[in-house]
């Protein structure tokens, strides 16, 4: 993957998370801060790191590649108990994050990591892709989020309001995105 | 009324966005059985574990502990779908994985609050069981609108149909109309 590959992932990253049915709630950008969705970057080029490398270097000359999933699990909930850890020591009640926006984030982050593995191989390109990623999830629920917003002054038949216009738009995003992608990008990053 | 409803949000109807991912991925017969099944054993898993641990550990320790199950699950199911076919291995695995990242098997993995809802785990395996047949179907009717037919056999049905309906933007749309088909045979239903 080449530097264009990079710029790929930077402009339209968040149509390849599309594009794998990660759906981008209309709450996870809106109920997150700037700070929030810096973190949630950062978490995703770690996550992308570890992934990438523990598959790469680890499981696959192991022949244990079915072993991904677990050694992901034990990066998030490593990371949960880091983030208690450091709370705690701040003297800072930490709220437990089961809730619907914290699993989703928990599936996008593991699908960008799945994704940088795949594409990237040195550790710049998996830390890059995996940041990339993520930013380009945020700025398509951004987009999802104001083509929702457009739709309101338009008069969308009532069986199509709320969840079937929201799929089906995320459906033609990624339907031009992906246009984009194989016309275009993927020629140029090979 | 708002294009989206943002706050009409049923536990199923959540639930059932959550699954998106591996309907979107379901693209042919083939496919969806492995992911269908999957899905059955992971979500099992994580809401047996959940249901079996003592109340005593705390929420926080018995959903970690769920989903580590639903997490080794995976892999279990991962491994004989290797040893069985390796060659749908290769081309499934990134989707297999994601079954234990799903919005329902999370849900499944969080203890039942009340004593009422422990008595109601046996729906848990029912609406498993009825994620993993849609997932069958979605897969069956994808395949059968992008190639005209059905096949068992990998990269044998070319896409010559209707051939977005194999993409997953061809999926995110099918499940649009999907759920405006739904919305519209309810409201007739209720009018009735």
């Amino acid at each position: 993957m080449s530097i264009f590959g990079l710029a790929f992932y930077f402009t339209f990253g968040g149509n390849i998370l599309v594009q794998w049915g990660v759906v981008p709630s209309a709450r996870t950008v809106r109920a997150g801060s700037w700070g929030a969705s810096l973190a949630f970057i950062i978490a995703a080029a770690f996550a992308s790191v570890f992934d990438g490398l523990i598959f790469r270097y680890t499981l696959t000359p192991m022949g244990l590649e079915s072993m991904a999933p677990i050694i992901f699990a034990i990066f998030v909930f490593g990371m949960y108990a880091a983030l208690r850890a450091v709370f705690a020591s701040l003297g800072k009640s930490f709220v437990d994050p089961f809730d619907e926006r914290s699993f989703q984030m928990t599936l996008v982050l593991y699908a960008a990591a799945m994704m940088a593995g795949q594409c990237f191989s040195s550790v710049w390109l998996l830390l890059g892709g995996g940041a990339m990623a993520a930013f380009g999830y945020l700025a398509a629920t951004r987009f999802l989020d104001a083509i929702m917003e457009r739709l309101d002054l338009e008069p969308v038949p009532t069986a199509f309001r709320g969840a079937p216009i929201r799929y089906i738009s995320a459906g033609l995003m990624a339907l031009a995105f992906s246009g984009v992608d194989a016309s275009f990008f993927a020629r140029i990053s090979g | 009324m708002p294009n989206d409803d943002r706050t009409v949000t049923t536990r199923a109807w959540t639930a059932f966005v959550g699954l998106t991912p591996l309907l979107v991925f379901s693209n042919g017969l083939l496919i969806g059985l492995v992911l269908g099944m999957t899905f059955l054993v992971v979500h099992s898993t994580a809401s047996a574990v959940a249901l079996l641990v003592p109340a005593s550990f705390g929420q926080r320790r018995i959903f970690i502990f769920s989903m580590a199950g639903a997490m080794i699950a995976a892999s279990v199911c991962a491994t004989l779908i290797r040893i069985i076919d390796p060659m749908l291995f290769e081309s499934a695995f990134t989707r297999i994985f994601l079954t234990a990242y799903t919005v329902p098997v999370f849900n499944a993995a969080v203890v039942p609050a009340s004593m009422a809802d422990r008595e109601r785990a046996w729906e848990n395996m029912a609406r498993g069981l009825g994620y993993g047949l849609a997932i069958v179907l979605v897969g069956l009717g994808r395949e059968l609108m992008a190639s005209g037919g059905v096949t068992m056999a990998q990269s044998i049905n070319p896409s010559v149909f209707l051939p977005i309906m194999a993409q997953p933007a061809g999926a995110m749309v099918l499940l649009g109309l999907a759920a405006a088909g739904f919305r519209v045979a309810t409201a007739r239903s209720i009018n009735r």
